[in-house]
């Protein structure tokens, strides 16, 4: 059936408007990405002069190495730890009955929903206060803090969805507590914990303001980024900035496509 | 000796789901534990199986204290009303689950998982994800896993009851084959009267946590002892009698001699008459009486027939075999019928007087 005048227009306005965003949201990334490549100055853009060479000065830049070096040590190592915690405190909360479980869990999420500078500053006092020297152990553990209620609300989800006669089963079969936890639940809560582990380290990778508070005198990628930025605009920031875009937007590509629409997760 | 419970009990907080039940499950038997929902069958099962602490009293095994063995110690397999298959393993490995944890050699694994697939009619279906299956296969399955480790006792919850109405028949007529083939004793919970009266050889039926009567489903279908039991298992014609100084009862239709069993002492107690024990020709030993028939109602085996006895006050229901041609008595008709002395069961009221 042919739609009516109306219909089609109301067709036109919706497509518009999501062109638009999408040109609003995406524009800037598109031009930091091309001005990596191109060089400009004030005669304007020099199309056919367009080269990878702002990547290669960063390849040799030790500082933007040592920082890129440091992301990576803090995003795995925090989001390791932070994995095995959400499995062990979802483990606890949902099957042995936790006291308390509604704090716990404001506690698990406070660090994530309070705003970052808070977050960031109360870990900076804490860290001072125990007179912990500032550095990757640090900003670590700020990322562990962070990122730890995504990972528990991922597995917790998943955890929730195995019914409990699975578990009595296993025990029913002769299996020990950890045996039912290693053959039973582990393979199930994988792919949750995978997928979480992604996510979290998309936000560890350009986290910056805890970073900001935790960090001394180490520098990550996001902080090199931005004390390059106070020093003025250089085609080199452009190469670094689609760098970690490209990072980011592939992970986070990862995670939606091992998430289902509704939130919970596919089986493998 | 096998399993004895011993004033085995069950509260949460000061609710009571379990009142002291003493009970012993034969090795070998078909024990069925029957009772709509709340009744506590299922907190017994769930209790023998370790998954649930008991409040009170004990659970023995050969004379021997569970107390403090563990689910995963015990002796017990179970099929759960869900099955609990593990989705993220083959047939075969679920089956095997129980023997690997028992660190049984493959070969030896491969060999008993073969063996009890073969057993519940499902010999090929090793590789397939339990996803694949439909009910009644995953039924089977979790029996294969159950049996697979040869537990002394296989303890079953409802598991016929998420399957479909012509299924549960045919398995329960496998559950009952495979019982008498391995020889294992199973427990089995259901809510279903007519899945306990098929496949148990002894029934205990129960009733907001405690147990009303426990016989054989002869027993418990001829000769229920309360209320509850008379009413809860198939249809029965309920009224109220009296038992005289010498034992007899005493009934609106007339008096029979002293019923087996029955306490000569004066009391109301209830009579109870099978639909299908009300007959419309004359029969030896039998009171007789005339009844008005309210209506006639054809049921395909048989008719339906409403009746009002004299001096009766809730109309009976007899259930007569139609024959094709014969026309029944239609309503407002005067009919003489037929009780069996032998066919009424004495239902005390005394016990369900008590507070």
């Amino acid at each position: 059936m042919r739609k009516s005048l109306a219909e089609r227009s109301v067709d036109w306005v919706l497509g518009g408007l999501t062109v638009i965003t999408f040109l609003v949201l995406y524009t800037p990334v598109l031009i930091s990405a091309i001005f990596s490549i191109v060089p400009t100055d004030r005669n304007g853009v020099h199309w056919n002069e367009a080269s990878l060479q702002w990547y290669g000065q960063l390849l040799g830049n030790t500082s933007v190495l040592n920082a890129v070096e440091t992301t990576l040590i803090v995003g795995l190592i925090s989001v390791a730890i932070a994995t095995a915690l959400a499995i062990a405190i979802a483990l606890y909360v949902e099957w042995e009955g936790a006291m308390m479980r509604r704090l716990l869990e404001l506690f698990v999420y406070l660090p994530f929903l309070m705003p970052p500078i808070i977050t960031g500053l109360s870990l900076l006092i804490y860290f001072n206060g125990l007179g912990i020297p500032r550095g990757t152990a640090t900003i670590a553990i700020g990322h562990v803090a962070l990122v730890l209620a995504i990972l528990y609300r991922l597995v917790l989800t998943r955890l929730q969805s195995i019914p409990r006669s699975m578990i009595e089963a296993s025990a029913d079969l002769g299996a020990t507590r950890w045996q039912t936890f290693a053959r039973v639940i582990w393979p199930q809560l994988r792919s949750a914990a995978v997928t979480g582990a992604v996510l979290a380290l998309t936000i560890s990778f350009d986290e910056t303001f805890v970073t900001f508070f935790l960090a001394g005198d180490t520098t990550t990628l996001p902080l090199r980024l931005w004390g390059m930025m106070r020093v003025g605009f250089s085609p080199e920031i452009n190469a670094l900035v689609t760098i970690v875009l490209g990072v980011s937007i592939t992970l986070a590509a990862i995670v939606a496509l091992r998430l289902n629409p509704r939130g919970t997760l596919e089986e493998e | 000796m096998a399993l004895q419970l011993e004033a085995l009990s069950k509260s949460y907080g000061t609710v009571e789901v379990l009142r002291p039940i003493d009970l012993e499950i034969k090795d070998g038997e078909f024990l069925t534990l029957l009772g709509p929902s709340g009744s506590g069958k299922t907190t017994i099962l769930r209790m023998i199986g370790g998954f649930t602490q008991p409040s009170g009293g004990r659970i023995l095994l050969d004379g021997q204290d569970l107390a403090r063995v563990p689910t995963n110690k015990r002796p017990f397999n179970t099929v759960f009303q869900d099955y609990a298959l593990f989705p993220h393993m083959s047939v075969a490995k679920n089956v095997g689950y129980g023997l690997s944890i028992r660190r049984m050699p493959k070969d030896e694994i491969a060999r008993a998982v073969q063996e009890a697939l073969d057993t519940v009619g499902l010999g090929s279906f090793h590789d397939r994800s339990p996803a694949e299956l439909s009910g009644g296969q995953r039924q089977r399955v979790a029996l294969a896993r159950a049996i697979v480790c040869r537990p002394r006792i296989v303890l079953l919850d409802e598991p016929l009851s998420a399957l479909d109405a012509a299924l549960r028949r045919q398995m329960q007529g496998f559950l009952k084959d495979l019982q008498r083939q391995i020889g294992t004793t199973f427990l089995f919970v259901t809510h279903d009267q007519q899945e306990a009266l098929t496949m148990s050889d002894r029934m205990v039926v129960m009733n907001v946590g405690s147990v009303e009567q426990i016989g054989s489903p002869k027993d418990i279908y001829y000769r229920p002892r309360t209320r509850f039991v008379a009413s809860f298992i198939g249809d029965n014609n309920l009224c109220e009698a009296d038992i005289d100084a010498d034992g007899r009862l005493v009934t609106p239709m007339g008096a029979t001699a002293r019923p087996d069993g029955v306490e000569a002492a004066p009391r109301r107690v209830l009579m109870a008459v099978r639909p299908e024990l009300i007959s419309l020709s004359p029969r030896d030993n039998a009171l007789e009486t005339e009844a008005e028939v309210l209506s006639v109602e054809f049921a395909g085996a048989g008719s339906d027939m409403t009746l009002r006895l004299p001096g009766i006050e809730t109309p009976f229901t007899a259930r007569i075999t139609s024959e094709p041609g014969q026309t029944p008595p239609a309503p407002g008709a005067r009919q003489s019928i037929w009780i069996r002395r032998d066919d009424i069961a004495v239902v005390e009221k005394a016990a369900e007087q008590a507070p």
